[in-house]
């Protein structure tokens, strides 16, 4: 989204329907209202939040800091997690009517046929957990997860499933989970952003960065991108000839002015870019310390399997624990490339896939270990998982056969894992039919995942709320249960 | 005319009666209380009066006849509805006398003495057959289900039960099936209305049953007609309880399913049943065995604002680890210029009571500074790991008794320490890697403290 857009998206935001009242000069009735409701009343502004970030934590949190390894184009539970002999039987055969009957897939067509898995499962640790081949590192940290088989969404295409799982809600517009949060906890380390992105695979998720975007909570709430090579942040260092003492006297200045704008205007929006200027100047040193991979030793890097330089999630997962490790409240990882529909080699169950799992499953598998023994996984969460799930039916777009295994996008079941952050280790969470079709014992939806996170943290997802176009928002809109099987 | 015909009308309209069944209660008060004022400001306020109490006799007739029509569908107890029938019918009869005494402005005397005794005779009326009414909707103990246990008594009502919260001494139907009860399913399952011919206020009654028959097979949850009943899909005709009430929770439900299944039992403690870690969690959710952590019993009193700013100024950062709470979570920033000093700690032990997170981790710390860390007696949670911390600097550490979480990797700890950690009583994780620590220390620490867990790293 480009400036312009961004800036008259932003005005559509706030423009009320007490505008139209405003603005309209036919509006009598909004007339006659206004002098029997008093004018406070019928035209109030919306720069009162109601909510104090003071009220949180409300209980003892057992988190307090979140690392969410988003998996954009939505992995096969089929071929990683979910283990299902029965559909093995049955591939190649015609998907039953019944199951067909009444739904909506993205591709599929006609009858399509069953697709057995296409990797083996194994039985490991002590919960004797099933992984798939295609995660050797993964399976040897089974017993300190959670895995959670029975997730379901209400979205079938990317963008609104992913914006969804990340706001609350399918439409842009609404705050993400990680400004959320720090909204209402603020960061650690007063000189790093509270929340930070780090973004691999090739593409930005296809929700772009209203994914990250703060809505209508103030603007230093947004979750801020990190490059991967060059600047980490983009025009962070100064340009030559502005040394740090000059920075330092003309962010004075331009301080100043807004300050005394402030004073005369009483926009909230002032005070967030005073702030956000502060963070700046601190970032400029803290953000190249931090985000410098060179630093570590070889055997961790070896552990993750990064490479200086390079714009891959083993760099990222390396940058997230260094992230969090200095108080970064939030961090969000996005790893594009998941969508394996089959219409490529790429984007092939056997092949496509296969690659994906590697990049990430020696990394993620590292930044589970690596926590752990630095004593940082007891109150850090992290969360792995795509915005939905893959059809036990192979895709059949436009009613062909495709070149080579692919699957749908699929609604009904899928599966993430969370570990740390109070959550269980050793557990599996939920169970899908035969055929990995449906959840049919624990669902959990997705914004009863977003109340479970918000409660690590201590924050009672229903009493968490900002007002705004005249009434108070959540992040899990008016839906959400916390799940508690899943916690310590 | 299908439509009249597949749908209850009767019902369709009695239900408006609960609504309408205001108005004349309204009129009535409005015209006694006019009678009142004319009487007291000698002002003339008779056409007024007048057709208050017309209305009121209007509004009570079509009221009447949406009563009938709604108690038609039965359910009700049969003495409160006859007297809150009676009572209405009686009062707007005399409430039709009252109208045609004040239409007639030629006064006869026995009309004239009568006329406030009719008036007093209807509101006595209008209030029995209000709260009768009131208790037909709520449930006669709705009224007073919070007052004051004097109140309760001077009503004739049973004393509230102290509930036992206790996990070894509660009773499983007296604290946790019989509260779920009474705050989700009586309303409509009482004494005076008992919806489906079913009541759920006590064992005799549960295990009648209602209309439909038994409701609880013991032992069999699955062919219990009660627990059929509160986990169909919401949107069910049969699903209980009924449209526009609170559903349980999943843990009442669970619950419910956990104590029919052991026998439903009446008069059996919590603890003659099968638990296990999921009901006990559950039992938690509704009150029962909840420990007060050790947290949670310290009683301390707040830090001053004052203090709080001064801790910070020493470049700590300080906050309350719950909104509101005494104690308070501390951090020095490893990004400080200046080094952690005497003063500096000086300073935050104005707070040595409340602190009970501390974190330290990657600030390089002097032996002679470590003594005060042994005197933030309260620490629950207490994190060094990377600050050059020696065997003789964790001696200062042996009298934190509450410590549970201890992070102490990347020091130069050796086995010399083994001595000083097995001293840390409450510990319950341990950080270890790139210690000098052993195979054996480790051992040896475990052997005396077996609750612990050491991470030790790759």
């Amino acid at each position: 989204m480009d400036l312009y857009n961004e800036s008259q998206k932003r005005k559509l935001e706030f423009t009320t329907r007490r505008h139209f009242l405003k603005q309209c000069t036919t509006g009598l009735g909004g007339i006659a209202l206004s002098s029997l409701m008093g004018p406070q009343q019928l035209f109030a502004t919306n720069t009162n939040p109601s909510f104090d970030p003071k009220n949180v934590p409300h209980f003892l949190p057992k988190a307090k800091r979140v690392i969410y390894l988003h998996m954009a184009g939505a992995p096969s539970q089929l071929e990683l997690f979910d283990y299902k002999p029965e559909l093995k039987k049955l591939h190649d055969l015609d998907c039953p009517k019944s199951l067909l009957e009444g739904k909506r897939f993205a591709f599929i067509q006609g009858t399509p046929k069953m697709l057995g898995p296409q990797f083996d499962f194994k039985q490991y640790g002590q919960s004797g957990t099933y992984i798939s081949d295609a995660l050797p590192h993964f399976s040897q940290i089974v017993d300190d997860v959670a895995i959670v088989k029975s997730m379901h969404t209400d979205e079938f295409n990317h963008a609104p499933a992913q914006l969804l799982l990340q706001t609350g809600s399918a439409r842009s517009g609404r705050p993400s989970m990680g400004a959320w949060v720090t909204y209402g906890l603020g960061s650690e380390n007063e000189n790093l952003p509270g929340y930070m992105v780090l973004v691999s695979g090739g593409k930005n998720p296809s929700a772009g960065k209203n994914a990250w975007g703060s809505g209508f909570l103030p603007s230093e709430y947004q979750g801020v991108q990190c490059r991967n090579s060059g600047d980490p942040i983009l025009y962070v260092s100064n340009p030559n000839g502005m040394s740090r003492d000059i920075r330092r006297k003309s962010l004075k200045a331009i301080n100043d002015i807004n300050e005394s704008q402030y004073k005369e205007f009483n926009d909230d929006e002032t005070l967030s870019r005073i702030a956000q200027y502060e963070m700046a100047f601190k970032m400029q040193i803290s953000v190249p310390e931090v985000m410098d991979v060179s630093k570590e030793p070889d055997y961790i890097k070896d552990m993750y399997g990064a490479k200086h330089g390079e714009a891959s999630f083993a760099n990222n997962c390396l940058l997230a624990r260094r992230l969090v490790e200095q108080g970064v409240r939030f961090v969000q990882l996005y790893h594009w490339g998941w969508d394996m529909h089959g219409d490529s080699k790429a984007t092939s169950l056997d092949q496509g896939l296969k690659t994906k799992s590697e990049e990430v499953d020696q990394p993620m598998t590292a930044l589970v270990k690596d926590l752990k023994q630095r004593g940082l996984l007891d109150d850090t969460l992290i969360v792995w998982g795509g915005e939905f799930g893959r059809t036990p039916m192979r895709e059949n777009r436009g009613g062909v056969v495709m070149p080579y295994y692919g699957r749908d996008h699929h609604t009904e079941a899928y599966t993430i894992w969370m570990a740390g952050g109070g959550i269980k280790g050793g557990i599996s969470y939920g169970e899908t039919d035969e055929i990995g079709y449906y959840g049919i014992k624990d669902k959990v939806h997705i914004h009863d995942l977003q109340a479970t996170i918000l409660n690590q943290l201590g924050i009672n997802h229903e009493k968490f709320t900002y007002n705004f176009q005249g009434r108070d928002f959540r992040l899990t809109d008016v839906h959400g249960r916390v799940i508690k099987d899943l916690i310590v | 005319m299908t439509f009249f015909l597949e749908t209850d009308i009767v019902q369709f309209f009695g239900r408006f009666h609960a609504m309408l069944v205001h108005l004349p209660i309204g009129f009535i008060i409005l015209a006694v209380s006019f009678e009142l004022i004319s009487f007291k400001k000698k002002v003339d306020l008779d056409l007024a009066i007048t057709y208050a109490f017309l209305l009121g006799v209007i509004s009570g007739i079509v009221s009447i006849i949406l009563g009938l029509m709604l108690a038609s569908d039965g359910g009700y107890n049969v003495d409160t509805l006859n007297l809150h029938k009676w009572t209405a019918i009686i009062m707007t009869l005399i409430t039709f006398l009252l109208f045609l005494i004040k239409r007639k402005k030629k006064d006869i005397l026995w009309k004239k003495k009568s006329y406030p005794v009719l008036v007093s005779v209807v509101v006595v009326l209008l209030f029995v057959a209000g709260h009768n009414g009131g208790n037909l909707t709520h449930g006669s103990t709705y009224l007073l289900e919070h007052a004051p246990n004097s109140i309760r008594s001077l009503a004739g009502m049973k004393p509230v039960r102290e509930r036992v919260t206790v996990l070894d001494s509660a009773l499983v139907f007296e604290d946790v099936i019989h509260p779920i009860f009474e705050s989700k399913c009586n309303v409509c399952h009482n004494d005076d209305k008992a919806k489906g011919e079913l009541l759920l206020i006590d064992e005799e009654s549960i295990l009648k049953g209602g209309e439909n028959g038994e409701v609880i097979v013991a032992g069999e949850s699955s062919k219990s007609e009660l627990y059929r009943r509160i986990t169909l899909d919401p949107n069910h005709k049969e699903f209980m309880p009924t449209e526009g009430r609170t559903p349980l929770t999943n843990e009442e439900t669970v619950l419910i399913q956990w104590w029919i299944d052991e026998g439903a039992a009446f008069d059996k403690k919590v603890v003659e049943l099968n638990l296990t870690d999921r009901i006990k969690n559950y039992l938690q959710e509704v009150g029962i065995g909840l420990k007060k952590t050790f947290l949670e019993s310290l009683d301390l009193a707040k830090i001053e604002e004052k203090t709080i700013d001064s801790i910070q100024s020493a470049g700590f950062k300080v906050k309350s680890i719950i909104n509101e709470s005494a104690l308070l979570e501390a951090s020095y920033s490893s990004y400080s210029k200046e080094q952690i000093s005497q003063s500096k700690f000086d300073v935050l032990l104005n707070a040595k009571e409340n602190v009970t997170w501390l974190n330290l981790a990657n600030v390089p710390m002097e032996t002679s500074l470590m003594t005060n860390i042994g005197q933030f007696k309260n620490l629950t949670t207490l994190r060094i790991n990377n600050a050059n911390i020696s065997d003789e600097g964790l001696k200062y550490l042996t009298d934190l008794k509450h410590l549970e979480h201890l992070n102490i990797y990347g020091n130069p700890i050796t086995d010399a320490s083994v001595a000083s950690l097995q001293k840390l009583s409450g510990l319950k994780k341990l950080y270890v890697w790139k210690t000098g620590l052993t195979e054996a220390g480790m051992t040896k620490i475990k052997d005396s403290l077996p609750e612990l867990k050491i991470i030790s790293g790759e």
